[in-house]
């Protein structure tokens, strides 16, 4: 059962759904739910800034009583027709809100009728009540493999397809993103990242292609892998949480690389250029880090990997981590062995939280000097006269354009930031 | 316990909430009576009354919301939370707080089998956290089409708590007019937090009621205006309190930031404790400022007080305004916002001299009437005259015929067409008063005077509708409802 939550750092099925969507290059979501849910689900946390193709615009059925009392099939019609005159894009994406899944209005056997058209147009069913941005986002993923990859032309041997970061409700995942497909580049590894740098339907078409399958999350995505394995027979390649810094930057491109039998002369050159890279400015820091111990909160890929980062290449002490995102208790195992590799004697408590109130109990009890977290921790960090570092969602005031933190030089950002920050 | 029913603002009279032409034909036909309200085959997302509700409340000191939805419906609060961040900044707060909501993240399961035990806990909960002095709820799409009795459960925590508890229906589906979450925010304090209180007059105290929308910004320059005038503001409910509320009757009158805010509820405190109150304009421009400052000044017997000190303002201000004006001059403008800033908005013509060749306001109510011939007289006949809200598409379609030199509203499409863009919709800048209609001035300047920004962008954009869209009538989906 989903409890309370006190200003809630997410939004909801619908609201992933359309982030994920709205990523895709060219692609158009359509919406069949209430008037507001546009607006609500395109402002506010985890939107940090409308840099889509439709810019938040979004079609929509906009149901009100009459659609309520009478089903909303018709304007549905009305309005999928419409925005197929209006809006140019490469897929459509037909999501469905509260109002329509609960009155049961069939919108996947209209869309169906489109489909067997010819129209590239799909319906995902994303009602609000179905749970969190990661919720949508999954329901989206789940698409590719199950309804828009090609049939599958033959294994391309250096194409991976990555997944597993949340776009927008990770505040850095398209900058992120970026410096691990520049990575993945060097190594002669072609990325379908679906999510950013124009990537869209073609690369989700050709995903069937690809030889392997990374997954970045320790939780998420399960039912998509299940899929490419079983139709497409790609395995999964799991790098729990964001690779930061170069320990876990190299680990990530050694655990690919040996995936996918790549030149291991290359990879001990690339692995060598990138920490002589990042070691050459590190060198110039040497005494100039100051060492905290430090609580951490947001969602599960963000929180792993700068705590990771933070631990095993930055000499600072964990002592809480507050993972954010809707994980159901099945999973919490894995993510907790995902914090094993921590280097050094470490005495972190991980918690799971959604609830405001609640994280300020608990890092109330922690013996800190810096909070990592969202906007909202700003607050709790006035109170315990502690630094505050926003890495995760919401982040008020903002814009994110292409900042990353992840990979070798994602980690020199991360300390020129947190340097400022104190 | 019977339920406050808010009418919404959409079945008052008059109202048109889509519509589009040359400004003589909008003028006389709704001078008439006979401007039809138009509906539409197609269209974008729009916003939601709910929005409208909270963002009325939220940022009352000692308040608390309970929110009864599932997570999406506080999308906006977020955004709101933002503003509340800023607002506290720059009224000089040391500490700044977050607004306090607690939603309660209706889920499958509650949608099945109801989720007013989930709502009961939720504001022990909020109680028990923050001892708040009210705690506001908040329904949603979902609780209304479930069926939760909301007010049977706050009627039955009320025993257990001490805050007042303050129910407001606001379900997004039934209202196409967001502003009637406003009115449901205002009919909650009614009965709930004033009912039957009755506070001594204080001389001096005016209502000043203000959405979100305007800001910190803003609001100290009205106080400075209205301090001229010998009046002291209660400035609500926007940043205040309870005690600010129920300080509302000891007034000796009322008057709003806009014709469409707390209308319905400064004619109730009229009737309910005979307090008067103007109905103007927004304060935006020197003759709306001019205008909106008269009406208040005459309320409250300074007349020649006020003409003393608009003639001393326009001394010092004038003289800027002009040089503002020698660039601006005879630039082609069209202005884009919602009712009441719309108008206001397009007053800004007149004092830089812009031509004004559109102009989009939100919808067309009673309250406006008259400002509707007002602009035709000032601004001729023939300026294009759209009433609609978020129509993206339809709104790119038809600047790219107007092709003006600045587009006054927000919309990044219309941007991406390379057109110098700027707004008065701005609750972190000053927009209001003498002061911000200097600020705005700079802000145009600014924006004409180096649009290399937006002209070498533009070559690089793309817009998302079918190139043959842009040779369709922008209003192709635009039907009469219930038929000719």
């Amino acid at each position: 059962m989903a409890h309370i939550i006190q200003n809630p750092r997410s939004s909801c099925a619908l609201g992933g759904a359309v982030s994920a969507v709205s990523s895709i290059y060219r692609a158009v979501p359509i919406y069949h739910a209430g008037p507001g849910c546009v607006v609500q689900t395109n402002t506010g946390v985890g939107k940090t800034i409308n840099s889509n193709y439709l810019a938040g615009s979004i079609p929509s059925s906009n149901m009100y009583e009459r659609e309520i009392v009478f089903g909303g099939i018709n304007r549905l019609k009305e309005t999928i027709d419409g925005t197929l005159e209006v809006i140019d894009g490469d897929e459509y994406f037909v999501l469905t809100g509260c109002s329509a899944d609960i009155i049961g209005d069939d919108a996947a056997g209209l869309v169906e009728e489109y489909r067997n058209k010819g129209i590239p147009i799909v319906h995902i069913e994303t009602a609000g009540f179905k749970g969190d941005t990661t919720k949508g986002y999954e329901s989206v993923l789940n698409i590719f493999p199950e309804k828009l990859a090609s049939e599958g032309t033959g294994i391309e041997e250096n194409t991976v397809n990555l997944f597993g970061t949340v776009p927008a409700q990770e505040l850095f995942w398209s900058g992120n993103t970026e410096e691990i497909i520049r990575i993945l580049n060097k190594l002669g590894i072609k990325v379908n990242s679906f999510f950013s740098q124009f990537q869209g339907v073609k690369e989700i078409k050709n995903s069937s292609n690809a030889a392997l399958n990374i997954n970045l999350s320790p939780w998420l995505c399960k039912e998509t892998e299940k899929s490419y394995k079983s139709k497409f027979n790609i395995d999964t390649y799991h790098f729990n949480g964001l690779p930061i810094g170069p320990t876990a930057t190299t680990a990530f491109v050694k655990g690919v690389t040996e995936k996918l039998n790549i030149d291991c002369k290359l990879v001990t050159k690339v692995i060598s250029e990138e920490e002589g890279y990042v070691y050459g400015y590190y060198s110039g820091i040497y005494g100039y880090i100051r060492k905290y111990r430090f609580a951490i909160v947001g969602d599960t890929n963000t929180v792993l990997g700068i705590t990771r980062f933070l631990v095993n290449d930055y000499s600072q002490i964990a002592v809480a981590a507050v993972i954010t995102d809707e994980v159901p208790d099945t999973e919490k195992s894995s993510i907790d062995a995902s914090f094993n590799d921590l280097e050094y004697p470490q005495s972190l408590k991980v918690f799971y939280e959604q609830d405001l109130w609640k994280i300020k109990q608990i890092l109330k009890e922690q013996d800190i000097q810096i909070i990592f977290g969202s906007h909202f921790e700003r607050e709790i960090a006035d109170e315990l006269h502690t630094i505050h570092f926003n890495i995760s969602n919401p982040a008020l005031g903002r814009i994110i354009l292409n900042k990353g933190y992840t990979g070798y030089r994602g980690s020199l950002s991360l300390i020129e930031d947190i340097y400022y920050a104190y | 316990m019977s339920s406050i029913v808010t009418v919404s603002r959409e079945d008052r009279e008059k109202i048109v909430l889509n519509h589009a032409d040359k400004s003589s034909e909008i003028s006389k036909k709704y001078k008439q009576g006979c401007l039809k309200n138009l509906s539409r085959s197609f269209e974008l997302g729009v916003q939601c009354q709910e929005m409208n509700a909270i963002a009325c409340l939220l940022t009352m000191s000692d308040a608390a919301f309970v929110i009864h939805s599932p997570l999406g419906c506080v999308g906006c609060v977020g955004m709101f939370n933002t503003l509340y961040h800023v607002g506290q900044f720059q009224a000089g707060v040391k500490h700044i707080k977050n607004a306090k909501y607690i939603l309660t993240n209706i889920d499958e399961n509650d949608v099945i089998n109801g989720g007013e035990k989930k709502l009961a806990d939720a504001l022990i909960e909020t109680e028990k956290r923050y001892s708040p002095n009210v705690i506001f709820v908040l329904t949603s799409c979902t609780s209304g089409i479930i069926g939760d009795d909301v007010d049977a459960v706050v009627e039955n925590i009320q025993k257990e708590v001490k805050a007042t508890v303050v129910p407001i229906h606001c379900e997004g589906f039934k209202s196409k007019l967001p502003a009637t979450g406003f009115e449901a925010a205002f009919n909650a304090i009614k009965h709930y937090i004033l009912k039957g209180h009755r506070p001594i007059r204080e001389e001096g105290l005016i209502n000043l009621f203000a959405p979100t929308s305007v800001g910190i910004q803003d609001q100290k320059e009205i106080k400075r205006l209205l301090e001229h005038l010998g009046l002291h503001v209660n400035y609500v409910p926007f940043y205040s309190n309870v005690e600010k509320i129920k300080n509302i009757p000891s007034a000796i009158a009322s008057a709003s930031i806009c014709e469409v805010f707390a209308d319905e509820f400064m004619q109730w405190l009229k009737s309910e404790y005979d307090i008067p109150y103007t109905i103007t304009c927004m304060p935006l421009g020197v003759r709306n400022t001019d205008q909106w400052l008269r009406g208040i000044a005459k309320l409250v017997g300074k007349v020649e007080q006020v003409e003393e000190y608009i003639e001393q303002e326009h001394k010092r201000i004038l003289p800027k305004i002009e040089e503002v004006r020698n660039i601006l001059k005879g630039k082609r403008v069209i202005v884009s916002a919602g009712t009441a800033r719309g108008f206001a908005a397009a007053a800004l013509i007149e004092d830089y001299g812009l031509e004004l060749i559109g102009l989009r306001v939100r919808n067309l109510e009673e309250a406006v009437e008259e400002r509707v011939g007002e602009l035709v007289d000032i601004y001729g006949d023939d300026f294009f005259f759209d009433i609609s809200f978020g129509q993206t598409h339809e709104q790119v379609n038809y600047v790219k015929k107007l092709k003006p030199d600045l587009f006054i509203g927000n919309n990044v499409q219309v941007a991406k067409l390379g057109i110098p863009t700027e707004h008065v919709l701005d609750p972190i800048r000053p927009t209001m008063g003498y002061d911000g209609i200097l600020y705005i001035g700079k802000k145009l300047v600014n924006a004409i005077q180096n649009p290399g920004f937006i002209k070498k962008a533009a070559q690089h954009a793309e817009l998302p509708y079918h190139k043959g869209w842009y040779n369709q009538n922008p209003y192709k989906y635009h039907s009469v409802i219930g038929g000719e």
